[in-house]
């Protein structure tokens, strides 16, 4: 049982790249936290620092409070599953599952127990005398897993450890990490790019873009509340819209500029004029998510827009829009169940501006105080 | 079958075999020659004839044994390139280990320098390191033969990019498994590196069971000397007998022939590739 610190963390490598800048993030006992962001963000890093791969540039790692940047792997007692699993591709699966209690120096019994029991547990048992070149891909990850939970580490380390699978295995695996999860509660850190399997799977994630920490949240906060224009176009299949636009006050509201027109910024929860004072006449974001638009007569439209590409999924299609004279060059509307639309058309569509963003300048989310505590 | 395809293709065959002849004509010729009497070996070098093993006759072998201690000879061969080869595998893939994958302070320097070994021929060195080992007191000992020889840059060179291209994964599975760096490598990397230990193996016994100048320079009596010494005897003093000369040479060819056969399956087969990705 442990909880994990990292403590303004940061990583150089050799050649000058920073990989991690200021990383701060408390990851409780027995949670599950997910690590989600581009390549490159800095989440893998992040996982090899407290694996002991790397080094720690600056600021503390402590597992427990207690402060573990210069214990070698082989003291840490984390295990970690690997993107390819590097399974021992010279022993069979009992002798990788055997590997590290050998190294552990337990009895024999001891070993036949665990080994069972791991066995048992990842339905592996019929696959002991094997070699990892005669596993299939999921078999081979169900190895991984395995071997890194016989030793009952503190801490598990997955690193994007299902995107060798097809997709549906993928769902099928995924169900299966976070069952096991549960079950053990191990402390996990997970690593992903793919943010469905961020949502699905996590906790709690946390949003990492350039080698920082975007945002931390369950997920249905980070959907509903995201940090900044980052998070908001990270999250959600497809990303939120977001463009460029300003505030004008005009006689009985705020108003936000869009493809061309002023709407009006409601009032509720999330926004009151007072708070918004400061951002008039100044230019912002605004953020609309896909669903938050509906095709509609054009009696009641609020913009027309020039459909230009229609990508039908079965159960719901995602409409493009044009929207060059704005900044943003394209805008995707998702629709449920499927309707004709002709591409080159001028759609006129309504918006729930109830479900509008405001991110300022410098891409931060606007929220009235108490939204923000809530965070 | 068209004409044309099989003229072509007669012509090729007509081609490869001439040339597959060349070069095994050496060698026939050698074996042939170990089984003929001394005096038709010269009479028979001008035709077809020298390539034909015309009457099997092993007096030259019976002969070699008579003239000199083959057993003795065979024996120090063996036993400095067998301890050349095995000291070396060990020695050189630790050294091909830590430039490939440690970090310590030099590594660059010092692996630049073990490239520039690499041009350096032993000729270069042999005068200097010959009085390095009389002052060790070293002269007509197997030691003088073998440790000089264990450290290879070419050696390390070979086991270097191997590891390269081994999955770095593997290594970092074993750290954090709770083994070792020497574990680690006693382990995981030697059982998956095959290849490159039978490449070593069989470069090294090749370039070693073939030195000449070195224990020339180092030995003096026939308690420690490698064949190569022992068949030029049969040059450089007469009388100058071809079909003995063969017969030798056919005894010292055997053991390269064994070894290759006994390392081709790894010699020839790839990475490993297996264990890794879907």
């Amino acid at each position: 049982m442990a909880s994990v610190t990292y403590k303004q963390i940061s990583k150089r490598f050799a050649d000058g790249t920073t990989a991690l800048a200021d990383f701060n993030l408390q990851v409780n006992d027995g949670e599950l936290m997910v690590l989600v962001g581009p390549s490159g963000c800095g989440k893998s890093t992040a996982l090899r620092l407290l694996a002991g791969l790397e080094s720690v540039s600056n600021g503390e790692l402590l597992i427990n409070d207690a402060v573990i940047n210069d214990l070698t792997p082989q003291q840490r007692n984390i295990a970690m599953v690997f993107q390819n699993y590097a399974l021992y591709p010279h022993m069979s699966v009992r002798r990788n599952l055997a590997f590290p209690l050998r190294m552990l120096k337990l009895p024999p019994e001891e070993i036949a127990r665990r080994i069972a029991w791991a066995a048992e547990l990842l339905q592996l048992t019929e696959l002991l005398e094997r070699m990892p070149k005669q596993l299939s891909g999921g078999q081979r990850q169900r190895v991984a897993m395995g071997r890194a939970i016989v030793r009952e580490p503190r801490v598990f380390l997955m690193d994007e450890p299902l995107s060798n699978l097809d997709a549906k295995l993928r769902v099928r695996i995924r169900t299966e990490i976070s069952a096991l999860q549960r079950h053990l509660k191990i402390t996990t850190l997970y690593v992903t790019h793919d943010q469905v399997e961020a949502m699905t799977l996590g906790q709690r994630v946390a949003v990492m873009n350039s080698g920082r920490l975007q945002q931390v949240a369950v997920p249905q906060l980070l959907y509903e509340r995201p940090a900044n224009i980052f998070v908001a176009g990270f999250i959600g299949s497809p990303g939120m819209n977001v463009f460029a636009s300003r505030l004008q006050k005009q006689a009985s509201a705020l108003a936000f500029e869009f493809a061309g027109q002023w709407l009006e910024v409601p009032r509720n929860q999330r926004f009151n004029p007072e708070m918004l004072a400061p951002y008039v006449d100044q230019p912002v974001y605004v953020g609309l998510r896909p669903e938050a638009f509906e095709p509609t007569g054009s009696s009641e439209a609020q913009v027309e827009l020039t459909l230009t590409a229609v990508e039908a999924l079965g159960h719901e299609q995602l409409l493009y829009f044009d929207l060059s004279q704005v900044s943003a060059p394209n805008m995707i509307v998702r629709l449920q169940g499927s309707s004709a639309f002709t591409i080159g058309d001028k759609i006129p569509l309504a918006l729930h501006t109830t479900e509008l963003y405001l991110f300022d300048k410098m891409g931060k989310a606007i929220y009235t105080r108490a939204e923000k505590e809530k965070r | 079958m068209s004409w044309r395809r099989l003229v072509s293709m007669g012509l090729s065959y007509a081609a490869l075999l001439l040339l597959a002849f060349l070069f095994v004509s050496p060698i026939l010729l050698m074996l042939t020659g170990s089984m003929k009497a001394d005096a038709r070996v010269l009479v028979e070098a001008g035709s077809f004839r020298a390539f034909l093993p015309l009457d099997v006759d092993l007096q030259n072998y019976r002969d070699v044994f008579a003239r000199v201690d083959f057993g003795r000879y065979l024996f120090n061969s063996l036993y400095i390139t067998g301890m050349v080869v095995l000291a070396g595998l060990v020695v050189n893939s630790l050294a091909g280990y830590a430039f490939a994958r440690l970090a310590w302070r030099g590594r660059r320097v010092l692996f630049g320098l073990v490239l520039a070994i690499l041009i350096l021929p032993l000729e270069a060195i042999a005068v200097p390191l010959f009085y390095q080992v009389t002052l060790f007191g070293w002269r007509d000992t197997y030691l003088v033969q073998i440790v000089p020889f264990i450290a290879n840059a070419f050696s390390i060179y070979l086991f270097y990019t191997f590891f390269l291209g081994l999955p770095r994964e593997l290594e970092e599975a074993a750290r954090l498994d709770g083994a070792g760096v020497l574990r680690t490598f006693i382990a995981i990397i030697v059982p998956n590196s095959k290849p490159v230990f039978a490449t070593v193996a069989i470069l090294s016994f090749l370039s070693q069971w073939g030195v000449f100048l070195w224990p020339l320079m180092v030995t003096s009596g026939e308690a420690v000397r490698p064949l190569p010494l022992a068949i030029a005897t049969f040059y450089t003093l007469p009388p100058l007998q071809w079909g003995d000369i063969f017969a030798f040479g056919v005894m010292m060819v055997l053991p390269i022939l064994l070894v290759f056969l006994f390392f081709q399956r790894w010699f020839i087969r790839g990475v490993v590739a297996t264990g890794i990705k879907g």
